[in-house]
């Protein structure tokens, strides 16, 4: 283990590791601070650059642009008022008034100084329960793991926005997507309907590009909004002011940053409401709760630490399981399955260092978030105004080049715009995104841990087999007891109600 | 059309396309339709589930209150600060268009057009007459700048991607019959 860890280490101390590294970071830093772009943006454009290179550069890359990403979010809640994705939301109701009281730096530092926090204790919490976690996943074979992937999807869809059913719907959708093209199994071409363009299937890439890049640029069109603007003010604070904040709350970094890895684990569980809860708790906990609201800075290092905590969790079911844990991970194993490394067992065995290194890139790319962060928020505070016009063709021609990069093949450019239209349906009617995506990721690993079962168990594997039948009976009561819990409590409401009429 | 009628349209689409797959699976062999198969006519129950339920019954049933899941406490027994903060949606700026169905289809339009553009003119000139174009039509980028902007936008698609990543970026419908025209 700890030649692994060292091991890790070393495979990013190289100058391509180092330079990726600190390209990704720059990168996602930009595409955060510009408002309607967010991590798995960032991720999704980067994918075609990732092919040919060494593992921990890329990953490097990749994982550094969305880190980045998640302090380049929180910038314009502060500075604007307008959250750079929806999970940086909470963000705007004490950060923003901060500003409003020249306190702009201190808000910057203070959010900087949580999420390096927060991703650091997401990065030891991480390191310290691979070796708990590495026992279990040898012992699993492949009945367990049709078990887990199917309750992977589930409880995706139990817990994304919009109805259960349309978070089934929607990974059902994303199975057979990934289904289209040759078989590998039987060498049969699904769903092609005779193109032969299809029969090497949906390269995930493009439509992870489609999906979300262009299906932004077409809500940003839609909605319309323009230039952002806001009065400066004389500025009475400083950068270190946030940071030694977030020092001094310790506390509340602590209790946010275990909120953030629990969300992060369970996958589907957004951040958007992971930081409401996070400012929730901030609160309740508080010795002055009567100054949210009004710019505490209480307020924005609380969700702040539970977002960057959030990466460390987030990647646990990703590299243990196979199962992401959300779109960014989705990308992230995408990104291995290039690189030809299979998340599971594999993973925590033949790969350690590539997880460990893992860990030291969130580590890495936090403290450089920070580091550039706070070099710039002094710069970042005088910024009078931010052009969203600017975005759209910029966005929409790299997203059409990157997809066609991607194998060289036109047809992916058809492919990519109309999974953007594909995505912006699904955005619109509120049927999940993230479920396809997921659902595309793990369609082959359910397949191919079906034939196994069925080979090496028999038909009745599920009842045969204590630990999966174990499980099968665990995915029901998981996809029925948060609606059976909600179910009660509203009869209990009710009961109340009428004796209280009564 | 309301929002009911566009749903519908969107749960039939979405029975209609797991139908096809259903049959479109009949023609394959039990080993290749074993996971595609069960998928789509489990797609196909939910999707008419769904269809039901939303004509039904309230559509919030079936969706998870998630502040009420993590913290173990609705939204109406916290304090006034954090309710704000669940019931607060972003606010478009002022001058915001209003969101129409014309917009909606001339977000399509302008994906379709740079489309185009990309298969007719080839990607790196695609590229610099989209954006010209786009920031021109703004109305809020001047000539010079927008050609500024273009050229500067282009210029390091071509080097990233033609460059560094050596991808084939002279692909297009149109210019290889018009190059002997204009001397290539």
């Amino acid at each position: 283990m700890l030649d692994a860890m060292v091991a890790g280490l070393h495979a990013l101390l190289t100058p391509q590791s180092i330079v990726f590294l600190m390209i990704g970071v720059v990168y996602g830093l930009i595409i955060g601070i510009l408002p309607g772009l967010g991590g798995i943006v960032a991720m999704a454009l980067l994918l075609p650059f990732t092919y040919g290179y060494e593992p921990a550069a890329t990953l490097a890359l990749l994982l550094g642009a969305h880190i980045a990403t998640i302090w380049g979010d929180s910038v314009t809640s502060i500075l604007f008022n307008v959250p750079g994705a929806a999970k940086s939301l909470s963000l705007v109701f004490d950060g923003y008034p901060m500003t409003q009281k020249g306190q702009a730096r201190r808000a910057l530092g203070a959010s900087a100084g949580a999420a390096l926090l927060g991703g650091i204790i997401g990065a030891v919490f991480l390191a310290l329960s691979i070796p708990l976690v590495r026992p279990l996943i040898l012992a699993l074979g492949p009945s367990e793991y049709l078990m887990m992937a199917l309750w992977g999807l589930t409880v995706i869809a139990t817990f994304s926005e919009g109805s259960l059913l349309k978070g089934l719907i929607a990974a059902c959708a994303g199975v057979i997507i990934a289904f289209i093209g040759m078989d590998p199994i039987t060498a049969t071409p699904r769903y092609t309907f005779g193109s032969i363009f299809l029969l090497d299937g949906i390269s995930f890439p493009v439509a992870m590009i489609g999906l979300f890049a262009i299906a932004e640029m077409m809500k940003l069109w839609v909605k319309g909004d323009s230039i952002v603007s806001r009065a400066l003010q004389a500025e009475t604070s400083s950068v270190l002011d946030g940071v030694r904040d977030a020092f001094r709350h310790w506390g509340l970094v602590f209790r946010s940053s275990v909120l953030g890895l629990w969300i992060g684990v369970l996958p589907g569980v957004g951040a958007t409401v992971g930081g409401i809860a996070a400012y929730a708790m901030a609160v309740n906990t508080s010795k002055h709760p009567e100054r949210f609201g009004k710019g505490s800075v209480e307020g924005v290092i609380a969700p702040d630490a539970t977002l960057g905590a959030n990466e460390g969790g987030g990647l646990l079911p990703t590299l243990a399981f196979g199962i992401p844990g959300g779109e960014s991970m989705a990308i992230l194993l995408i990104a291995f399955i290039g690189l030809g490394i299979v998340p599971g067992p594999t993973m925590l065995t033949d790969h350690l260092d590539i997880v460990f290194s893992l860990v030291w890139i969130i580590v890495l790319a936090s403290i450089v978030t920070t580091v550039i962060g706070i070099a710039i928020s002094p710069y970042l505070a005088r910024m009078p105004n931010l052009d969203h016009t600017i975005m759209i063709p910029i966005v929409l021609t790299v997203c059409f080049i990157a997809a066609y990069a991607t194998r060289g093949v036109e047809g992916d450019v058809i492919v990519a715009a109309a999974f953007g239209l594909l995505g912006y349906l699904m955005d619109r009617y509120k049927y999940s995104r993230a479920n396809l995506v997921i659902g595309m990721v793990l369609a082959e690993m359910i397949e191919r841990s079906l034939h196994l079962s069925l080979s090496l168990y028999g038909d009745f594997f599920i009842f045969t087999r204590p630990v999966t039948f174990a499980m099968f009976v665990f995915i029901v009561l998981t996809t029925a007891w948060p609606f059976v819990r909600s179910w009660r409590r509203k009869r209990q409401q009710a009961l109340a109600m009428d004796g209280g009429a009564r | 059309m309301s929002r009911r009628a566009q749903e519908n349209i969107v749960a039939l689409a979405l029975i209609g396309m797991f139908i096809a797959v259903i049959v479109a699976s009949m023609d394959y062999s039990f080993r290749a339709r074993m996971v595609p198969l069960p998928m789509a006519v489990l797609g196909c129950i939910l999707a008419v589930i769904q269809l039901a339920w939303q004509n039904l019954r309230p559509v919030d049933e079936l969706q998870l209150d998630m502040f009420e899941f993590i913290t173990g406490r609705t939204a109406e027994e916290e304090p006034a600060a954090v309710q704000a903060i669940i019931e607060q949606k972003p606010e478009p700026t002022p001058d915001a268009p209003e969101r129409t169905a014309l917009r909606e289809f001339m977000a399509v339009g302008v994906v379709a057009l740079l489309l185009a553009l990309f298969f007719l003119i080839g990607p790196v000139p695609a590229t610099f007459v989209f954006t010209t174009g786009y920031l021109i039509m703004t109305g809020k980028h001047g000539l010079a700048r927008s050609l500024l902007y273009s050229g500067t936008l282009t210029l390091i698609l071509a080097v990233m991607f033609g460059y560094v990543l050596q991808v084939q970026l002279d692909r297009s419908l149109l210019l290889p019959p018009l190059a002997p025209l204009i001397g290539f």
